[in-house]
């Protein structure tokens, strides 16, 4: 798009437009309606229906509006009675071949086909031909059921997987009256759902939920989805309590209208029928259902004898942060005012530590002000840390794609497997975890070989010279060495690097959280900020995203150890999550108020079952009956996200809001009502009256969140450091590792997706039963590896760490590092926490998912 | 003393008048009751003989054929006395796994019968629907089915 401006008439009206756009997209924008049906906006226009034909003053034929670029002076006329017989003949052929069976039909009522027929009045079809009765097939996906004779073959489909999801698993198959769309690759499928969503007609229909309902009939709710982050804007479709499907709004969120296959297909464990609606009191080995009251004043009862006789001290808390902002501000208050301690902690943390750590260390700042739409005018792109495809980032990972193709940005991949945005990076490092420093460096010390003088915005930042230093050792063949890779493809990566004058770096855990973890970070963000990623008007970027959907808000409300909400230090430092359970098994815990966490699954196991063991009281408050709920003494039954009113923070600082979808089951109530009535019974009073009023209140506690609304009229984001970002910068110094030997355990193991399945439960349960049919999980190995302990794909091996083992199916591929292993988790499995150790990173006391220690043996 | 005299008789030709027209009228009101005194009564021995209702009645609802759960009744309804959950089976085919029309709210307007791209709901000639209970006058699918006149 250039910036040139234009001149053009549509309809009469003088408008102004920017050379490059479609007609289409400024008279759209200037709300002046031209029909359409093979357009979308997120999608390359092809002109194929010509529903949108124009009449241009000059031009003898008529022009379809979504292709035509605008020219200055054009008169347009977008309504006249030859465009309107163009149109009408043309809406009547795209009928030919469409069944009328809308009353069978899921879309009616929100199809766009349906919308023109009735706009133009066509009442019958005038033009008749043989229609092959195909009905429903199987699509790429048995997520989606695809009815062959509704497609009007505007390719909307294919184009979303083409352009926006880039996996090509379905395209055009025969030719001519033949065409239709066919799955040609099945396999690369991912089940996202992006053709689904664009679909004007019912050729593509959802599957999960078998209950359907017509748009009037139902009512769709704009919530935030919980799974990452991201904080996707979506669209509960709501029919008598029930959520029977996902939609997105295109204009809100950081989604705009993209969902992943766990959005718009992971909701039907809300209404799993092993979901706990009482509150229950372990008595004997036995849960026994009991009112509100006792389960209550026993908690505080507990909780109060254990103050008293062991001091506050043996008190720990932790929060998920699927939590809301408002649940997790009134949970730390609780532990911290009523109860009187700082032991709380939450695995949002985990994952966000490491990452502001090493942003404090850089820039002084807590968070960056970065958003995702920054990616897309990122024209040299790092990927580190977790594979964004599998993790279920889809989200980011389609804006990368959307930067690389339609800018023509570079991509630099560092993981050890070849994932999908690996296969399309012009540079693909495939290091092992925690060599990330090492490349980072290698990058410097080629970045300041070529320029040798960076102007005073670099060279007079704080740490220069020492980084200059550090970085003197890390020559190209160093690092090709340690990496194991060409020494060309180093300096190619730099070159990008050098070439590059807007680069974005697009990172996520398991980056981080290893030995030395925000040593990785640092070393990225020095890069970052040497190259001019780090900038102050917000372009490119260093963007973190994580897979819990509060996890941000979690750490700013204030569920860490050592922070206050809003990031500011506790005056004394309490026990993180493994700490607890260290201190647990020493008896110097003995009651924990668990708040929809499951550390059974995401903690290293041995030390967590030690630790519940060892308590004198633990309670649990969970939708459903979780491992580690099932060792709790009481449990509390939680509401779920469509349940909820409150708000999310998500990884770009945008604070959004959950609307309350559907009514909770009888008695049920929220987080923040709960913890204020463990607090009438032991004694304090803390004033909740509803989320709306916590809000307040956080805004007030919170310097960040000043200016923000509970319902707010436009998108929001709690406030920016934009601006003065640079003012404090300084490069970080950075201890890189050598490798070390290590024989019995050959392999490094990193685990993605630990923190993603919670709520939908591990392999065993299946709440998620739609999701479970496609989601595997696996361990991804080299195949020369895999073959020289004799497995195949789809064998089960053993994967044993010195903490532990567990056994799954294994995937081989080419395009793994040697001496890695991968465990790719769409469902969390039991086992894998059995595989983690206790050892903590000192500075962000988070436990090492990546990096393990490893060995496979064949089952 | 003559004035007075006449007056008097006025008043009594006047007094007989007045007597014949009132009786008169009394005869000529009365005549309906005594034609129908005499001629055979109009009232039907409900229940136990029954009217014939006009072949464009509309009375209690029923399934004539499978509904495919469409949702055009409820859309159409004035009263909103339809309740319908639609499912889909395996196959793809929508069948309403409930179907419940309030015949309490309902307003007997046959728009339902009208909407039904299907012929499957229609609109009865029977109109004895009674119960004690509101409840018990929501008719469900099963009802609605056995509801279906013998002869169709």
């Amino acid at each position: 798009m250039g910036d040139e401006t234009v001149r053009i008439t549509i309809d009469g009206t003088e408008l102004q437009a920017e050379a490059g756009q479609t007609i289409l997209e400024v008279a759209r924008e200037n709300g002046i309606y031209v029909p359409t049906l093979c357009y979308h906006p997120r999608l390359l226009p092809i002109g194929s229906c010509r529903l949108c034909v124009v009449e241009i003053e000059g031009a003898d034929r008529p022009m379809t509006a979504c292709t035509t670029q605008v020219q200055d002076g054009i008169v347009v006329h977008t309504h006249t009675d030859r465009l309107h017989r163009i149109r009408l003949d043309a809406l009547k052929l795209i009928l030919v071949n469409h069944p009328l069976d809308c009353p069978q039909c899921d879309a009616a009522g929100v199809c766009e086909l349906q919308n023109l027929v009735f706009e133009f009045g066509i009442d019958q079809q005038e033009y008749q031909a043989t229609k092959s009765a195909q009905g429903m097939k199987e699509f790429a996906t048995p997520l989606i059921r695809q009815w062959g004779d509704r497609c009007v073959m505007c390719l909307r489909c294919i184009r979303a997987d083409h352009e926006i999801v880039r996996t090509h698993a379905i395209d055009v198959v025969g030719t001519g009256n033949e065409a239709h769309v066919g799955i040609t690759n099945p396999d690369a499928c991912i089940s996202c759902g992006e053709c689904l969503r664009v679909c004007p007609v019912g050729a593509l229909t959802e599957r999960v939920s078998r209950t359907k309902a017509r748009p009037w009939q139902s009512q769709k709710v704009l919530t935030t989805c919980h799974y990452c982050s991201l904080g996707c804007q979506l669209e509960l479709t709501v029919f008598e309590n029930k959520v029977i499907g996902v939609t997105a709004p295109e204009d809100r969120g950081a989604n705009r209208g993209s969902l992943c296959q766990r959005g718009i297909f992971g909701y039907d464990f809300l209404h799993h029928p092993q979901r706990i609606t009482a509150p229950m009191i372990k008595g004997a080995g036995q849960w026994k259902e009991v009112p509100w009251e006792e389960a209550l004043s026993h908690t505080a009862a507990m909780v109060n004898k254990v103050v008293m006789g062991n001091g506050p001290e043996a008190v720990g808390g932790l929060i998920s942060p699927r939590s809301t902002n408002e649940e997790i501000y009134l949970f730390q208050r609780f532990m911290r005012e009523v109860v009187g301690t700082n032991n709380i902690d939450s695995t949002g943390r985990l994952c966000l530590e490491p990452h502001r750590l090493a942003i404090q260390e850089i820039l002084g700042n807590n968070y960056l002000p970065y958003t995702l739409d920054d990616i897309i005018r990122g024209d040299c792109i790092v990927v580190a840390g977790g594979d964004l495809d599998a993790n279920n980032n889809i989200i980011a990972a389609n804006r990368i794609r959307e930067a690389l193709w339609r800018t023509g940005a570079r991509l630099i991949v560092l993981h050890p497997r070849q994932g999908r945005l690996a296969e399309e990076a012009d540079c693909w490092f495939s290091l092992r975890p925690g060599a990330e420093a090492i490349w980072a460096l290698g990058m410097i010390n080629l970045l300041l070989k070529d320029k040798e003088g960076w102007g005073p915005s670099v060279d007079g930042i704080k740490g220069f010279n020492e980084l200059k230093e550090a970085a003197k050792e890390f020559t190209p063949a160093a690092v090709a060495k340690e990496i194991g890779c060409s020494q060309e493809l180093v300096r190619e990566a730099a070159g990008h690097l050098i070439n590059a004058k807007q680069p974005a770096f697009v990172c996520s855990p398991p980056l981080g959280q290893g030995p030395n973890g925000v040593d990785q970070i640092t070393a990225l963000a020095n890069l970052a900020l040497l190259c001019g990623a780090l900038t102050d008007t917000g372009e490119g970027g260093f963007h973190w995203v994580g897979p819990q959907s509060n996890m941000v808000g979690a750490v700013e409300m204030g569920a860490a150890p050592t922070l206050l909400p809003g990031y500011a230090p506790a005056s004394e430092r309490g026990l993180s999550s493994v700490e607890m359970f260290q201190a647990a098994a020493k008896r110097k815990i003995k009651a924990l108020f668990i708040v929809g966490e499951d550390p059974l699954l995401t903690l290293p196991r041995s030390l967590v079952e030690e630790g519940l063991a060892a308590l004198e009281f633990l309670v649990a408050q969970d939708m459903f009956l979780s491992e580690t709920a099932e060792r709790a003494h009481v449990f509390l039954p939680a509401l779920s996200f469509a349940e909820l009113d409150g708000t999310f923070t998500n990884c770009e600082g945008r604070v959004q809001r959950l609307h309350r979808a559907l009514k909770p089951p009888e008695g049920l109530r929220w987080g923040g009502e709960i913890f204020a009535e463990v607090a009438s019974y032991m004694g304090s009073e803390m004033t909740v009256v509803s989320p709306a009023a916590v809000f307040e209140e956080i805004i007030n506690a919170n310097p960040f969140y000043k200016g923000t609304m509970f319902d707010p009229h436009a998108p929001q984001r709690r406030n920016g450091s934009g601006g003065e970002l640079l003012k404090e910068a300084a490069f970080g110094v950075v201890k890189t590792e050598q490798e070390q030997g290590k024989k019995d355990y050959p392999f490094y193991l990193s685990i993605e997706g630990i923190f993603s399945s919670h709520l939908i439960g591990h392999d065993h349960q299946r709440r998620a039963q739609v999701l479970a049919h496609v989601a595997r999980s696996y361990l991804a190995m080299n195949a020369e590896e895999a073959a020289k302990i004799g497995v195949a794909d789809g064998d089960r091996v053993r994967i044993v760490t010195p903490w532990g083992e567990m056994e799954i199916g294994v995937k081989g591929s080419e395009g793994m590092r040697k001496d890695c292993l991968c465990l790719s988790l769409a469902l969390c499995n039991v086992d894998v926490s059995r595989l983690m150790g206790p050892q903590l990173d000192p500075r962000s006391l988070v436990p090492a998912y990546g990096r393990v220690p490893a060995k496979v043996e064949k089952v | 003393m003559v004035i007075s005299l006449l007056t008097g008789i006025w008043w009594f030709i006047r007094g007989i008048g007045l007597l014949v027209a009132s009786v008169f009228a009394l005869l000529k009101g009365l005549r309906l009751t005594f034609t129908k005194f005499f001629s055979r009564p109009v009232t039907i021995q409900y229940p136990e003989k029954k009217r014939e209702v006009s072949p464009r009645w509309r009375g209690i609802h029923y399934f004539e054929r499978d509904c495919v759960a469409c949702g055009l009744c409820v859309a159409i309804c004035p009263s909103q006395c339809i309740r319908l959950v639609a499912v889909e089976q395996d196959d793809g085919e929508r069948y309403p796994e409930t179907y419940e029309i309030n015949t309490v709210r309902c307003i007997y307007c046959g728009m339902c019968a009208e909407a039904c791209p299907v012929n499957a709901i229609k609109l009865g000639r029977n109109y004895e629907f009674v119960d004690y209970q509101r409840e018990a006058l929501v008719l469900d699918k099963e009802r609605l089915l056995a509801n279906a006149p013998e002869e169709v």
